[in-house]
Formats: C-alpha cells, sequence, structure tokens
C-alpha cells in the first residue's frame, strides 16, 4: 500500500518542541541575519526553533550545546544524543565531528545532483551570488566523502561519556 | 557576501584531520531520512540514542534563502528509506569527480 509520508511533518513529530533545532548560516546566524528577521520568518513558517547564534558552523557547537542545556526538557545530557542533519561536508558534518555527535550527510541537497548540473546551475549560481556560499566548492566537496571513504577513513564514533 | 571565518579557521583542522567532515551515515535527499533516526545505525549495529536533531536549512530541507520548506517536502512521497541509504564503503568512483588540483590537495593531507 502506498503511504505518503510527510517527512517534515514525521519528523517533528518525533522530535517534538525543541528537540529540533534548526542552525543555518543565514538564517539566525548573527553576522548575517543581524535583526533576526530572517530567523523569525523561518521560525513561522516551519514551526521550529532557529538558534540564534554568534559562530558560523562549523564552529558552533558549544552554543548547540548551551541551547539544549538551557531547556533539559530535551532531555540532552550529552552531545552523543544530537544528530545533525545536512548538506555540506565542511559545515554540517565537520560540526558533527567536533561536538562529538552523529552526523547524517543529505548528499543531493533539495535538488538532486544531476539535475543541478544540467537544469539548474545557472538559476543557483545565479541565487547563490548575492550571499556566495561559494556553489562550485560545495559542488565540489561532494566528491570528498566517498573519496576519503576509499582511503579506509571513516567519521570518528560519538561516545556515552558514561561507557 | 556571507563570509564563514568559522569556516576558514576550521580548515586547518579538516586538512590535519580530513575524517573530521566524513558523516556517519548518508542519505540522498531530505525525504529519506527515516524518524527516528537511529534507524539509520541500528543497520550498522550501531546502538544510538538520538534525543534531539540540529537540522540544516538551505538546501537541506528548504530551497537556499527559502524560509519554507520544500513543496516535495511538505507532501512527501513513499519512503524508501532503505533502499536509498548509502553505505560508506558501497561509495564508487570517487576520483572521478574530482579536479586534479583537489586530488593532489587531498593526496598529500589524507
Amino acid at each position: 500500500m502506498l503511504r505518503k509520508q510527510k517527512c517534515f511533518e514525521a519528523l517533528r513529530e518525533a522530535y517534538p518542541g525543541r528537540r529540533l533545532l534548526i542552525v543555518s548560516n543565514t538564517a539566525g546566524a548573527s553576522s548575517w541575519d543581524r535583526d533576526g528577521k530572517l530567523a523569525a520568518e523561518v521560525q513561522k513558517a516551519t514551526g521550529v526553533a532557529v538558534l540564534s547564534h554568534q559562530v558560523k558552523k562549523p564552529g558552533c557547537g558549544h552554543e548547540i550545546m548551551a541551547y539544549f542545556q538551557k531547556h533539559p526538557e530535551t532531555g540532552v545530557t550529552g552531545p552523543h544524543q544530537i544528530a545533525v542533519v545536512g548538506d555540506r561536508l565542511a559545515t554540517d558534518m565537520m560540526l558533527a565531528n567536533m561536538m562529538g555527535s552523529w552526523g547524517v550527510w543529505v548528499k543531493d541537497g533539495v535538488v538532486p545532483h544531476q539535475q543541478k548540473s544540467i537544469v539548474s546551475t545557472m538559476s543557483s549560481l545565479a541565487r547563490s551570488s548575492s550571499h556566495t556560499d561559494a556553489p562550485q566548492f560545495s559542488r565540489s566537496e561532494r566528491s570528498l566523502a566517498p573519496y576519503l571513504f576509499a582511503r579506509g577513513l571513516s567519521a570518528p564514533e560519538p561516545s556515552s561519556p558514561f561507557e | 557576501m556571507n563570509l564563514n571565518l568559522s569556516a576558514s579557521v576550521n580548515i586547518f583542522k579538516l586538512l590535519a584531520k580530513p575524517s573530521l567532515c566524513l558523516p556517519h551515515a548518508t542519505i540522498a535527499t531530505f525525504d529519506n531520512l527515516p524518524v527516528p533516526l537511529d534507524k539509520l545505525f541500528t543497520q550498522s549495529g550501531k546502538k544510538t540514542d538520538i534525543r534531539a536533531v540540529v537540522l540544516d536549512k538551505d538546501d537541506c530541507f528548504a530551497y537556499p534563502e527559502s524560509s519554507q520548506v520544500y513543496d516535495a517536502y511538505k507532501v512527501g512521497r513513499q519512503p524508501s528509506y532503505f533502499s536509498s541509504l548509502h553505505r560508506p564503503s558501497v561509495f564508487t568512483c570517487p576520483l572521478e569527480y574530482m579536479d586534479a588540483k583537489e586530488t593532489e590537495m587531498f593526496r598529500s593531507f589524507a
């Protein structure tokens, strides 16, 4: 039986309240979103809290941990109970590893890579030009993970401090 | 311009330890994310206790620079979690997608 799954809703249900947190290098990043207008907009549109942070990813691990410490109802007592989901290796996955959390890489982003390179390269370049997060870099970055895996490297495993 | 000082500083950490940019699990697109997320790891025999999720926005669940959840992810599609999970070990032809300069750079550091 085909079952429609509302994936964003399902995630919100599985991680209710403050257990789901949006950490973006645009919305909520104090150097980019100075007045917090973008963060408020995203929060309103998604119903999910957006972290207001000084340091960008990958360096804002301490701000994320401070957030969960401030909200003990989330049940988070250590970084090994957190998963970071994102499309960037050098920001999202590195943040996860520097925090001692689990990293889940969304390899293809919103638009599948193949489609991105053929259909929407120009439009995404045009879109990114205003706040360059180096689209060329994020694309070539994708190949880094398979390359490093092939060389036998793997992400450092988060461990519970009590084990 | 949205400069990322944090990423620039941490590039040295990454060069010293390239595994810092590697994921523990890989999915193709956001709608392949299983709930609870622990399902991603039980497959490989790892026991996790994930209580909270930190979510990236741009090009993850939203189009870059959009505040909305990408339409298809609101409506969703039939879940195909495990069929589209990529185990790190099955990644193929990594070098073909890397230009010569990058390959050289990471050969010397990896």
